[in-house]
């Protein structure tokens, strides 16, 4: 690498003029980070005095913020607090609907391109992966800005076009998404507007003929061959889905939500190889961030259950383990179990259940799952015993207490001995004594 | 079944991130830091870096040893000869320039590190790495 490739590009005198009247916002709970999202934006013309910062993690100060000062600029993490950007951007938008005059801007530790995918699948304006290079981020917000200020014909109409989507005036948006779908740069994502709005009227046929003729017209944006899986996926088009999706991913790196719907048209097209294949993605999914590897793993549990309701239960099995060597967090655990219980496989559950709960599995949920297995496969004698347990601990929902009493019924225990188990379960959750008391009679 | 079948056109490296882990020795206080997943690589700069390490670790210049190990590790690494076998893995020395110490004081530092003694253009291809993988998102285009 040369020198060169180190240095920081400079802002073009028009970027800094422009940037010197915006406003932004920087949430971000590690000051090394926000230090150098204001050094960044200083260097790309906005004044420190027109930066405001949110130090926590914090939603209610971001949205706060947004709303006081309708800041042009926004940067923020991909997680705020317990939720996810979505509803500050739709935020951001309703402020600043025509985007062109307004940026967003997300900070991930996922650095993988489908963790940058996101930022196509909702028009997010950038995607910073942290560990930071000043380099890297100046580039990224500097490429942004020039796109912007400098945006063609095709930009600024279908801009045009979205503030008015984004506004709920659809049918202004209508007529200036075709207008903008006039312009080659931006027909194929128009298309995939003028689809969605004739899906608002509940005509998936109409929307569909959008970015069918994107397909055939050779305008296929991420958009428009985003809606044109998914619009002949609802509408029972499954092949033609499939070999739509074959050229999205041909041409994008894959968003890693879409693979529950991948799996879903391997199904619907008896391609079962694809759910084998899944397997191959597994052994780095250590490398992965934790959300794709949930999704894989969701994808894959999803498979083990079209496996297991076409019969081959070995390779239903192999799925659900490679769902669990991908993420072994305690939802994913649940749903494999759950699906192995339904197809009675009680030793494989208890196998599952002891191989991949570990430290991160709280003692009470792996008692509630083994309870669970236990009753399911009506073997009361045990499930008493860990629902003893579960007795003296401070479960969260009354569901495994539950199970505990009809376990206790179908075991024939004396009515002492149940009425005993319902005092204890009362105990922690009083307002439901009279459910309790139900199941128990 | 054809090459073009969906789960072969999913590209494993789209999904994977880009993951160095650290290890540290203070050389000044004598203590080290060798648990792989407590640090964390926050930014890069042109001759230093920024960590988020757990507390009390360390203070303002002291002088620390850093080894960058480039992931996954085939094998745990224990100790600094465990780091020095590791292929790519490579050895700067630095001193702490500032340290960003959270409100609650039990959470993690964030600390910069100034590279003192250090393989330019090692650190300079580490570095390079990072921001070509930012400038491909950048460049990802709908």
């Amino acid at each position: 690498m040369t020198e060169n490739n180190l240095e920081i590009k400079k802002a073009s005198d028009r970027i800094l003029y422009v940037n010197k009247s915006k406003k932004a916002v920087i949430l971000h709970k590690n000051q090394s980070i926000r230090s150098s999202l204001v050094n960044t934006l200083n260097n790309l013309g906005v004044s420190t005095i027109n930066i405001s910062i949110c130090s926590g993690n914090s939603y209610d100060e971001l949205s706060d913020l947004l709303v006081r000062k309708e800041p042009e600029i926004v940067i923020c993490p991909s997680v705020i607090g317990d939720d996810d950007f979505k509803e500050i951007l739709k935020m951001h938008e309703q402020i600043h609907p025509n985007r062109l005059s307004a940026t967003f801007v997300i900070v991930s530790e996922d650095g993988s391109l489908a963790g940058g995918i996101t930022k196509i699948e909702y028009f997010i304006d950038g995607y910073l992966v942290i560990p930071f290079t000043p380099q890297g981020i100046n580039n990224s917000l500097l490429t942004i800005f020039e796109e912007k200020y400098e945006a063609t014909k095709g930009q600024i109409a279908f801009n045009a076009a979205r503030a008015e989507f984004i506004k709920e005036k659809y049918e202004e948006a209508q007529r200036l998404f075709q207008r903008a779908a006039a312009i080659s740069e931006v027909r194929g994502v128009s298309y995939s507007f003028l689809g969605r709005i004739e899906e608002m009227n509940n005509n998936k046929e109409a929307a569909l003929d959008y970015p069918k003729k994107g397909w055939v017209q050779r305008f296929r944006s991420y958009h428009c061959l985003s809606n044109l899986v998914r619009l002949n996926m609802e509408l029972g088009y499954f092949d033609l889905a499939y070999s739509a999706n074959q050229s999205f991913l041909k041409k994008y790196p894959v968003y890693p939500d879409h693979f529950p719907r991948i799996i879903k048209l391997a199904v619907a097209t008896k391609n079962y190889d694809d759910i084998l294949n899944l397997a191959n993605f597994v052994s780095q999914a250590h490398l992965y961030s934790s959300a794709i590897q949930s999704y894989l793993a969701a994808g894959l549990v999803m498979g083990g259950r079209f496996l297991f309701e076409n019969g081959r239960d070995e390779d239903a099995l192999k799925a659900i383990d490679n769902a669990l060597k991908a993420n072994n967090s305690v939802n994913i655990l649940k749903r494999s179990l759950s699906l192995v219980c339904q197809h009675y496989f009680k030793k494989d559950a208890l196998q599952i259940l002891e191989k991949y709960a570990d430290e991160k599995t709280s003692e009470i949920d792996f008692l509630e799952m083994q309870l669970d297995i236990f009753f399911q496969f009506k073997d009361y004698s045990n499930a008493l015993k860990t629902g003893q347990k579960l007795l003296d601990l401070n479960v969260k929902d009354s569901s495994s207490y539950c199970i505990l009493i009809k376990s206790a019924v179908a075991a024939d225990l004396s009515k002492e001995r149940v009425e005993s188990i319902i005092e204890k379960a009362a105990k922690r959750f009083p307002e439901k004594l009279n459910d309790f008391n139900l199941l128990a009679n | 079944m054809s090459n073009s079948s969906l789960t072969n056109l999913i590209k494993i490296e789209d999904l994977q991130n880009l993951h160095h882990a650290v290890i540290l020795k203070n050389d000044t206080s004598g203590t080290s830091l060798i648990d792989t997943q407590s640090i964390e690589i926050m930014e890069f700069f042109m001759k230093g870096v920024a960590l988020r390490l757990p507390p009390n670790h360390c203070a303002e210049n002291h002088n620390l040893g850093l080894y960058f190990l480039p992931l996954p590790l085939e094998k745990k690494v224990t100790t600094f000869e465990d780091a020095e076998k590791v292929t790519g893995a490579f050895h700067v020395l630095g001193k702490i320039k500032e340290i960003f110490r959270p409100e609650n004081n039990r959470l993690n530092w964030t600390i910069v590190v100034e590279l003192t003694q250090y393989h330019v253009e090692d650190w300079e291809a580490l570095v390079s790495l990072y921001i070509d993988k930012q400038d491909q998102i950048t460049d990802l285009k709908p």
